[in-house]
């Protein structure tokens, strides 16, 4: 855990605003610690996922010592968006360069040329991206029933 | 024999998609905290399978500094992914394990600055500077990520590699 720096008696007290945090519908559970910055830095206990609802549980040292970068939201959330976004990007770009696209055929040779056109291949990274980020949700979700004592 | 601009646009195009895929993968492991999970071997798979690239650029050069710059690229990123493989799988333990991609990275700038020997007025040289200097960059950033541990120092990683991602992308015919 971080020190108290200087700015520590501007701030809220720390245990009401984790408490708010507690109750977001994140599933995450956060230590707000005053930063160097002034804005407060969240400082992530833990977060389970599970079928009945997310939980929460106290991490060890090692993983507490990690923070996200977008801590309001929860990892898979912050990947599935990611995954999407690039996506989005992927096909507006493919609707904005649709007349320079162009179609190979079905040969081997055709298909990889047609597929190797930038917007199509960012498209395509965006939605593998979004895929594996639903498939880690739902085995976050499915695999640590023990976790709920 | 030589292969032409538009098959040298469509491998940086390939190889964009790869490391944009790359870069999403470890930004996205490095959000996850407190979800178990196994090591991502993405990023060391991606440097071995550009390394075999890079070597089949250099037999495919069209010039002679084209042939040395694709032949020492193709060894930095074999080594590298050799070593950042071994270290992702427990056997490399080493305190300047971490470094090894970020040093890479910043390698492979330099080899991209030195690979651009054409005029800036050609699209082709200008990608090569943009892109070097982005890995130059994204490399610095990256030692700073592993000697200091600031989330700061890891989104300018993570953004600059995403750049030069793009770059790759949106390389010139």
């Amino acid at each position: 855990m971080r020190s108290r720096g200087p700015r520590a008696g501007r701030t809220d007290d720390p245990e009401a605003v984790s408490r708010q945090q507690n109750s977001s519908a994140s599933g995450m559970v956060y230590k707000v610690v005053p930063g160097r910055h002034g804005i407060g830095v969240r400082e992530v206990m833990a977060t389970v996922a599970h079928p009945h609802g997310p939980f929460v549980r106290r991490a060890d040292a090692s993983r507490s010592a990690q923070r996200p970068i977008l801590p309001v939201l929860s990892a898979l959330t912050v990947r599935n968006w990611l995954g999407l976004a690039v996506l989005a990007v992927g096909l507006v770009w493919t609707v904005a360069w649709n007349p320079t696209l162009s179609w190979y055929g079905f040969t081997p040779v055709g298909l990889y040329h047609s597929f190797d056109q930038p917007p199509i291949l960012v498209a395509l990274v965006g939605l593998r991206f979004a895929v594996r980020a639903r498939g880690a949700r739902a085995r976050a979700s499915g695999s640590e029933p023990g976790e709920r004592d | 024999m030589s292969i032409s601009g538009l098959e040298v646009a469509r491998a940086h195009w390939l190889f964009g998609a790869l490391f944009l895929a790359m870069v999403l993968d470890e930004v996205g492991s490095t959000l996850e905290v407190g979800t178990s999970r196994r090591p991502s071997y993405s990023l060391p798979l991606v440097l071995l399978l550009a390394g075999v690239g890079m070597w089949g650029a250099s037999v495919f050069a069209n010039s002679v500094i084209d042939a040395v710059v694709h032949s020492l690229w193709g060894d930095v990123l074999l080594a590298a992914g050799s070593l950042e493989l071994q270290r992702r799988r427990g056997r490399l333990r080493a305190w300047w394990g971490p470094l090894v991609v970020p040093i890479a990275v910043a390698v492979c700038g330099g080899l991209f600055l030195a690979h651009s020997d054409g005029p800036l007025s050609d699209p082709a040289a200008r990608w090569h500077v943009l892109m070097g200097w982005a890995l130059v960059m994204a490399g610095a950033a990256g030692v700073a990520w592993v000697r200091r541990q600031r989330q700061g120092w890891l989104m300018a990683y993570g953004t600059l590699l995403a750049a030069f991602s793009f770059l790759l992308l949106t390389f010139p015919r």
